[in-house]
């Protein structure tokens, strides 16, 4: 292990640490009894972490998905409370049929392809640990997404293939030069840097054009739960389905590229959550979202705007209806190539003693993934090469 | 080098080699012939494989490379940012339409900052 890596992974413990006071905090805003301060490191946008509430966000961003991701969570979810766990993410396609696939193969049928449609589909397994008195509950959700539209899917964007291929290949090798030197040349490692640096000034450019582009989601995920922690206890804890779009204002020149339009609806089925009036205990409710997120700005820098009507029917009480809205500034910190800064401010209105302020903050790596040490490693990693 | 050379068939037809790029990332590559001393190189192409270029090139007669070593070299990158990407290369030497014995030469793994060099070799054995 290299002094980078030893770099990284102090990096990562440090950032742990600092989750525990920060999501504990608590401070008194106006009339409302009180708000939570949340330094919340763990966003992932699997749909396993979606549907057991983990995400800041009401209404989930449609995009693309990866072949394989690992993210280790550390969150307060939607009642407050603090969850660790860990989530692992998969594109199956991508990951068991992937090796054959071409760029060709997968842009075949603009309008509409089988073979894009499963290699945007991405599974997804999470498990959480409630750590409050309140939750202490095991909850674990198997999650389906699925992407039929997405016009910022990278690999259909045919100037990133012009981009790519003005990156120059070493000479050829000339006559009187041997396959072993060759071979010496090739791996000596400044060709694998210039090849990484070119192609993410690409990759860059790209996400300039289309960080806001429009694109569809439609997911789904079981989850079950274990409400003293305990493996004989595990029961069935509900399902989510949600479906979002994004609107990207292609048609519109002075907003498209400023501006996205994410409209989503979430239904939480038979979903256990805590009892605030009996600690301990779980009600079950189902619960209806109908949410909008405005976001305004550039791609380092923007401001999203959220509203959203929630309609919750716990068993056996009256329906309640309900609505958070917030604002949230998301900005690329300036000296890392890839971190990201986030606060969102907020309220929810209409649950009684539940309503609250809130102030979440969040720091994200990549386009709203969450950090391990791997892409921590990454993100000095490429610090060193680029200074 | 791979260990163990690809399997031509003195008396068949023309032998082709194909280049795979898979996990729908974007490749260049270059494939080169060297005598059998690893001398003497001929590019046959460079290439990248969202080109209109067919990603498979012929060889030639099998007496015409028998003990001569293919190489290709290049690179692959992802057109996402971020983690959690894949690559695949997959070489096939033919025969026929056929991936002669060993002819098989597969490159797949994780896609660690975005792009990555590759860069191989096997020498064709004509019986």
């Amino acid at each position: 292990m290299n002094l980078k890596h030893l770099k990284a992974i102090l990096l990562w413990i440090i950032i742990q640490f600092l989750v525990v006071p920060f999501a504990y905090a608590e401070i008194t805003l106006g009339s409302l009894p009180a708000a939570d301060a949340n330094l919340d490191l763990a966003l992932p946008e699997t749909p396993a972490i979606y549907a057991l509430g983990l995400t800041p966000e009401s209404v989930s961003r449609p995009a693309s998905p990866r072949a394989l991701v690992l993210d280790l969570l550390n969150g307060v979810d939607k009642s407050g409370n603090f969850q660790t766990g860990i989530a692992l993410a998969t594109a199956p396609y991508l990951l068991f049929a992937g090796d054959r696939l071409t760029i060709n193969e997968y842009r075949k049928n603009e309008d509409f392809s089988w073979i894009r449609l499963a290699a945007r589909t991405q599974l997804s397994v999470a498990t959480t640990k409630g750590t409050d008195s309140d939750d202490k509950a095991v909850r674990a959700a198997l999650g389906f997404r699925i992407v039929p539209y997405d016009l910022g899917d990278p690999r259909q964007n045919r100037e990133l293939d012009s981009c790519f291929a003005t990156i120059q290949l070493p000479q050829a090798p000339k006559q009187g030069e041997d396959l072993k030197e060759r071979e010496n040349k090739y791996n000596e490692g400044a060709f694998k840097t210039q090849v990484q640096q070119a192609a993410q000034v690409c990759r860059e450019k790209h996400e300039k054009l289309y960080w806001n582009a429009s694109a569809w989601e439609l997911g789904a995920a079981p989850t079950w739960i274990q409400k003293e922690g305990s493996k004989d206890q595990t029961k069935w804890g509900g399902a989510t389905f949600w479906t979002s779009y994004a609107y990207g204002f292609e048609h519109f020149s002075t907003l498209k590229e400023t501006s996205q339009l994410v409209l989503g609806f979430r239904y939480e089925l038979n979903n256990q959550t805590p009892d605030l009036k009996n600690a301990g205990r779980y009600v079950q409710q189902d619960t209806a979202l109908l949410g909008a997120q405005l976001r305004l700005g550039k791609p380092n820098l923007h401001v999203s705007f959220e509203g959203s009507y929630w309609r919750i029917a716990p068993k056996g009480t009256k329906v309640q209806d309900a609505y958070r809205v917030s604002l949230a500034p998301e900005f690329k910190l300036p000296m890392l190539d890839n971190l990201w800064f986030q606060v969102s401010v907020g309220g929810t209105g209409g649950r009684g003693l539940d309503d609250r302020l809130f102030i979440m903050s969040a720091i994200r790596f990549g386009n709203g993934n969450t950090i391990d040490i791997s892409q921590v490693a990454d993100m000095l990693r490429n610090q060193s090469v680029t200074h | 080098m791979q260990d163990k050379p690809a399997q031509l068939s003195l008396s068949g037809p023309n032998a082709f080699v194909n280049v795979t790029i898979g996990q729908a990332q974007f490749g260049k590559f270059r494939l080169i012939l060297w005598d059998e001393t690893g001398r003497n190189p001929q590019v046959l192409t460079e290439q990248t494989n969202v080109d209109n270029i067919p990603d498979f090139v012929d060889l030639g007669s099998p007496s015409d490379v028998n003990r001569k070593i293919l190489q290709w070299e290049g690179f692959v990158t992802s057109y996402g940012n971020g983690p959690g990407q894949n690559y695949s290369i997959i070489i096939e030497v033919k025969q026929a339409g056929q991936v002669v014995p060993d002819g098989y030469i597969p490159d797949p793994g994780a896609l660690d900052g975005g792009a990555k060099p590759f860069f191989g070799a096997v020498r064709l054995f004509a019986v």
